[in-house]
């Protein structure tokens, strides 16, 4: 076992340079060859990190809401322009939606049903620019549980928290009679958020003695509004039947894309 | 024949847009609009709940359902018709459609839907309609046509045989099937029959395998020569004619008439002819005969088994690991040929030893098979990722099964319905139901110190008033929570409260009464605690139902231990059967919940979960890992599928 080198002196990387230096200039194929790998491997290092992180914050928008809210339906509007008829997802849908004056966004329609969605959504979460949820407004209020688990679920994501991206809450189905407006669902949502954080964190540990990780949302001991969230919440009245009806969605995307 | 009673096909996505559908004449509006939620309902049940069998078959009061999935695509195929009348062709016509869609579509599948116009497959579809029909029509009409001559019985017997002779006859006929066996048999070996079943080749009736003897007139001729023969034969030595020698020469004998039995002639007396000594011989492999081989065995161990050897890692490995690694190696590099179509053959071994996996997890038998069988129909026909090998894309659909299965299909969320049950001035009642020794009461009182921790009121009803001890029992948890919360530090109000009546009363009375005094003490939560009963015994399981349906719980909880194996699905099965049956209410409330108790006792083998909440569909809610009141905790899906697939 030799003893350990010293560093090299000055003087000794001096002439090392100097040397590689005159290889250079004399075009040595093999010291050229070495320069231009080094190149190469630092581009492509350089260009790894790039993409990673621009990763991050993609180029997805994400349709999620409980089964039958209309997910599907406005899927097809976004991207075909017309309404088609539907059955229960049992997958992601997937496709590419580009509107003038945009960039082309990568629209996922989650599948509702309570077994597909947390999964599925979370093959998705990380690359979310927008979350549109989708209500319907003629069951909201018998729903309202169920409905505002999800959208609580969602906006307690850590992911989702440390992203902020911005929420829109698409109430569907105006077009049926006796439904809720915006406003209304609005405030039916902030009062179960309300009573649901405080639920939440009083949940049993896991198993495997990992509790799930909490965030409280909005300010504690203050009565619970979006506007205290960190990323940005809208409303809007939508009916995915019609082609006019869901301009706001559209509208909606142009601004956050 | 000429209109098919279908009322409705559709041919949709996975991710739930519709394609292509077609809807029978004669539906009145009320009926169509009917089809999409009951196709909802098919998708709930069957296809997200790992339900779907090779019968493919689901009923919804009046209508039925044939179903076919196209994994490679990613499509699913529906045929809706009254329950009523059944339709023999359909799987036919599922498969028919199936493969005509994919012709026409094949490219554009692959890319986006919704752009396309599938309304071009009516035309398509009224030719496959047609074409199953025919085949059908073939089909019955084959089986209604009258026998041709040939076939019939008369057209075996030749002149010959219609001479009238006792003996001969019969010697005549049996010797004719027996040649007409080997002949069938020998056919028979490159058609795939059922070897085992001699009786049904030999005799002469018309369907042995659609074979329609025509060339029976020569065999008739030679057969009355050899039997000819050897009846002179037999005529000359005077023996005894041993059915059994001769049986013995044809592969498979044909029906002799009877032959005589020969009796062991040493407990039943009699004599014993050379012969007859030699049939009743039953050794086999007589060790004179093995002396040779034997002996070039011996030989060649010698002078190696000196040292023993240490185990090496191969020894250890399973022969059936060996030849799965071969396979997996082999599967690995055909992959990085191309893109690999699974079939049934190479998913065959991956998914048994799969199961075996399961079962030895402690997952009941039926429900690893059912698993199994839903995963095979999930992957049959859909492509292999270019570096992924047939074992880790069908372990991998069964993670996600698994996870879909312990993933609740509901919302689980207790203290947000007792905070509503409050808000509408009326108790929150958990019932709390299982066979005995499971650890109702133990776990009673964990969840009854996990409301307390949440500043709830809880009352416990005691109505298990068989066991002894059991009021004790209660009355002791209650002392102690009292302590552990007191009422000083709760606004002089007694968090935990028993209701008790002593033994041998009415539990449903018991229970009415308690709840009445929760509501008029304003207590927040009433935990019902039953008695442990076996699912067979149908006047306890009546009394439970009784129990349930007088007092309509907000949550009906069925206590199981994680140690029981194939148990759980008969009690849960009975259990769920029992409380269906003996109300008296249009939806009788079933179990709501499964509470998972014992969860410490196993290490790894955690398919006990398994099974219960693929029987039931219903979540699991607590799981129960010890006997102090915070050993309480909520099912974590990941972890338990990942101890299942290790």
């Amino acid at each position: 076992m030799s003893a350990p080198k010293s560093p090299p002196s000055p003087s000794q990387m001096n002439s090392f340079f100097q040397e590689t230096k005159e290889k250079l200039e004399s075009r040595d194929p093999q010291t050229v060859a070495i320069l231009v790998a080094l190149i190469v491997g630092l581009v492509t290092l350089a260009l790894i990190l790039f993409i990673s992180k621009r990763r991050k914050f993609g180029r997805g928008i994400l349709l999620c809401g409980v089964c039958d809210s209309g997910k599907t339906t406005l899927f097809s509007q976004l991207i075909q322009g017309k309404p088609i008829e539907t059955y229960t997802s049992l997958q992601e849908n997937t496709g590419i939606l580009s509107l003038a004056g945009m960039k082309p966004v990568n629209l996922v329609d989650i599948p509702g049903h309570e077994r597909l969605r947390d999964n599925i959504l979370a093959k998705y979460v990380g690359s979310a620019r927008g979350i549109v949820y989708v209500v319907d407004s003629s069951v909201v209020s018998k729903q309202i549980r169920d409905i505002t688990e999800f959208l609580f679920n969602i906006l307690s994501n850590p992911v989702v928290y440390s992203a902020r991206p911005s929420v829109l809450i698409a109430c569907n189905k105006q077009d049926l009679g006796l439904v809720k407006g915006a406003s209304v669902i609005q405030t039916l949502l902030e009062k179960e958020i309300n009573a649901l954080r405080v639920s939440h964190s009083n949940t049993l540990q896991g198993t495997d003695g990992e509790g799930p990780d909490h965030v409280f949302l909005g300010v504690p001991g203050k009565q619970f509004a979006f506007s205290d969230l960190a990323c940005k919440v809208t409303f809007a009245e939508v009916n995915t039947q019609s082609n006019e009806a869901t301009e706001p969605v559209t509208e909606w995307i142009r601004s956050v894309a | 024949m000429s209109k098919i009673m279908l009322d409705f096909i559709s041919i949709f996505s996975k991710g739930g847009i519709l394609l292509w559908c077609f809807k029978g004449a004669g539906l009145l509006d009320k009926e169509w609009e009917a089809f999409t939620p009951t196709v909802n309902q098919l998708i709930k049940t069957v296809l997200l709940q790992e339900r779907t069998s090779k019968s493919n078959y689901w009923e919804n009061g009046q209508l039925a359902l044939k179903y076919k999935l196209d994994n490679e695509f990613e499509l699913v195929f529906v045929v809706a018709y009254q329950k009523m009348l059944p339709l023999l062709f359909l799987d036919r016509l599922l498969d028919e459609l199936q493969i005509r869609f994919r012709d026409m579509f094949n490219d554009s599948l692959k890319e986006n839907l919704l752009s396309l116009d599938f309304s071009s497959f009516d035309s398509e579809y009224s030719k496959a309609v047609k074409l199953v029909e025919a085949e059908a029509r073939l089909e019955e009409e084959k089986k209604k046509l009258p026998k041709s001559y040939d076939q019939t019985d008369k057209a075996k017997k030749t002149i010959g045989s219609m001479i009238k002779s006792d003996k001969n006859e019969t010697i005549q006929l049996s010797k004719k099937a027996e040649k007409k066996a080997a002949k069938a048999a020998a056919a028979a070996a490159g058609n795939n029959n059922d070897v085992a079943s001699p009786q049904q080749q030999a005799p002469p009736s018309p369907n042995v395998n659609g074979h329609s003897d025509g060339g029976y007139g020569d065999d008739g001729d030679e057969l009355d020569e050899e039997t000819i023969r050897n009846n002179r034969q037999k005529l000359f030595s005077g023996g005894k004619k041993s059915s059994k020698t001769s049986n013995a020469k044809s592969p498979k004998p044909g029906k002799t008439g009877k032959t005589g039995t020969t009796w062991d002639p040493i407990m039943f007396g009699g004599k014993v002819s050379s012969t007859e000594a030699k049939s009743l011989d039953r050794t086999k492999d007589r060790p004179e005969d093995e002396v040779v081989n034997v002996d070039i065995a011996d030989r060649r161990l010698v002078g190696t088994a000196a040292v023993i050897q240490d185990l090496q890692e191969d020894d250890i490995m399973e022969s059936s690991d060996r030849a799965k690694k071969d396979g997996g190696m082999f599967s690995i590099f055909k992959g990085l040929v191309g893109s690999k179509v699974l079939t049934k053959e190479d998913l065959e071994p991956v998914i048994g030893k799969l199961k075996d996996n399961l079962i030895d997890k402690n997952v009941a038998a039926e429900v690893a098979n059912k698993l199994c069988e839903s995963v095979a129909m999930k992957l049959e026909g859909s492509v292999c990722g270019t570096f992924q090998s047939v074992q880790s894309t069908v372990k991998e659909t069964m993670t996600e099964s698994l996870l879909k299965l312990l993933t609740p299909k509901r919302r689980i969320d207790i203290i947000r319905d007792v905070m509503e049950a409050k808000a509408n001035n009326r108790p929150y009642i958990m019932t709390f139901c299982g066979v005995n020794g499971v650890g109702k009461s133990t776990n009673l009182a964990k969840i009854c110190f996990w409301l307390i921790e949440n500043k709830f009121r809880v009352l416990i009803a005691a109505c298990d008033t068989f066991r002894a001890g059991a009021v004790e029992q209660l009355r002791t948890h209650t002392k102690r929570l009292n302590s552990l919360h007191p009422p000083s530090a709760n606004g002089g109000k007694e968090m935990v409260q028993l209701y008790e009546k002593g033994y041998d009363k009415d539990a449903a009375g018991i229970a009415m009464q308690a709840i009445n005094f929760a509501r008029d003490m304003k207590i927040d939560v009433v935990l019902v605690d039953t008695a442990g009963r076996m699912q067979d015994n149908e006047p306890l399981m009546r009394s439970l139902a009784k129990l349930i349906s007088v007092n309509a719980p907000d949550l009906v909880l069925f206590v199981g231990e994680a140690l029981v194996g194939n148990e759980a699905i008969d009690q849960l099965v009975k259990f769920n059967a029992a409380l269906a049956d003996h109300s008296q209410q249009e939806n009788p409330h079933t179990i709501d919940g499964i509470v998972l108790t014992k969860f410490d006792t196993i290490d790894d083998k955690v398919g006990s979960a398994i099974s219960m909440t693929y029987i039931s569909g219903q979540p699991i809610v607590f799981v129960g890992t010890g006997q102090t009141y915070a050993d309480l905790k909520s099912l974590n899906a990941k972890a338990v599928v990942s101890m299942l697939m290790k």
